[in-house]
């Protein structure tokens, strides 16, 4: 319960609204400061946003820019064979090295080890593929690399060839459709300038489960 | 200066011309709310700026009743702008839980004193006596209420307000501004 004399002291508290004796602010200055008080309250909102804003505009440059980055060193092989063959560059495939035919279980089964054990990957580069002939007196037809690379199919290794008609020109190459089944690759790991070193090398790969 | 709802109507919608009427016409109230609580000038001059910027930004959150509904939603922000400033430096929890008689002025002789000579007694007070005392004595908050505010004990609150007022009696008998000479 409010005494009489709470009630006093507030009654004259309150009455005393005049500024103090000798204290006479410049109201007009004093207004001054608080309009630039606004303004800079507002100003800092606005840059607010605006800073958000570009955070924001920056982050997802940054992600649509290591996205990009990432698909363009992730393509698959018959994509980069079908750019490189495009630029008439020697198509680089990457092969494991596994001469031996496996099911498809055993496959299954390396994949997954090369998966954890990470073993070391060699590309080559196919600069001619050699259809292999039953007899010895039919010579072997070699087929530029590139014209079998650059078939429409997605996948080179499925590239049908046709030898009947064989379609060899300088124009751009159409697929064509193979008869025989096996083929002898060369293949190096250079340029197309160790072309001859690598062919004279009895060593070269018989990719033949590629085709098969 | 009465504020009237065509005043707040036109503080609402942006108009800085209405905006300096206010402040000019309410500066020198609100600048005795804010020395009763900080005594140095400059300090309650920063307090007072402080209060009015509040106040224009937060004026949506105003809802008009009368005409002095205004002054008393400022005076809250004033208030709370000083309490605000008050608490980074003032340790209100000094003094002793002990709850103390109170000591009260006499019936009628507060009404002796002159109002100007009351208000110069009340800032001459400790920080923590002046305080409780404004804020349970002049802006009518509960002991529980001020608790909160100052984060003290209930019981802190009541013994500063009666430690307060018999400062302030002492002050006033002292300084013989007319109190108990009747």
């Amino acid at each position: 319960m409010e005494t009489v004399e709470n009630k006093n002291i507030r009654q004259k508290i309150n009455a005393v609204t005049d500024l103090p004796v000798g204290y006479t602010p410049n109201l007009e200055s004093k207004w001054d400061l608080l309009e630039a008080g606004f303004n800079k309250k507002e100003n800092k909102a606005v840059g607010f946003y605006i800073r958000y804003i570009s955070g924001i505009a920056a982050a997802l440059l940054l992600i649509g820019g290591a996205g990009l980055y990432i698909i363009k060193n992730n393509k698959p092989v018959a994509r980069q064979v079908q750019q490189a063959s495009a630029h008439n560059e020697p198509a680089v495939i990457p092969v494991i090295p596994a001469g031996e035919k496996k099911t498809a279980k055993k496959r299954k089964e390396t994949n997954r080890i090369y998966k954890e054990t990470h073993p070391v990957k060699t590309e080559f580069v196919i600069h001619e593929i050699t259809p292999l002939s039953d007899s010895v007196d039919q010579p072997a037809t070699i087929i530029p690399a590139q014209l079998l690379l650059t078939s429409d199919k997605k996948t080179a290794r499925f590239v049908e060839l046709d030898f009947n008609e064989p379609v060899i020109t300088d124009q751009a190459p159409s697929p064509v459709v193979v008869e025989s089944k096996r083929f002898r690759f060369r293949i190096g790991s250079g340029s197309e300038s160790n072309a001859g070193v690598q062919s004279a090398n009895p060593s070269s790969l018989m990719l033949r489960k590629a085709f098969n | 200066m009465n504020i009237t709802a065509e005043h707040i109507k036109q503080v609402k919608q942006g108009s800085s011309a209405t905006q300096k009427l206010v402040f000019e016409g309410l500066f020198s109230t609100m600048f005795r709310v804010c020395q009763r609580y900080i005594v140095q000038t400059d300090e309650a001059e920063d307090c007072v700026m402080k209060g009015f910027l509040k106040a224009f930004q937060q004026i949506e959150q105003f809802e008009y009743r009368d005409e002095g509904s205004f002054q008393f939603w400022l005076k809250r922000i004033m208030v709370n702008e000083a309490l605000m400033s008050l608490r980074k430096k003032t340790n209100f929890n000094l003094v002793s839980h002990e709850v103390l008689p109170e000591v009260g002025f006499d019936d009628d002789g507060i009404q002796h004193v002159d109002a100007s000579y009351l208000f110069d007694a009340v800032l001459k007070l400790p920080p923590g006596y002046r305080t409780v005392l404004n804020l349970f004595v002049i802006e009518g908050y509960s002991h529980r209420e001020i608790a909160d505010l100052l984060n003290v004990s209930e019981s802190t609150s009541k013994t500063q307000l009666v430690k307060a007022k018999s400062k302030l009696k002492k002050l006033i008998t002292q300084t013989n501004y007319g109190y108990g000479n009747s």
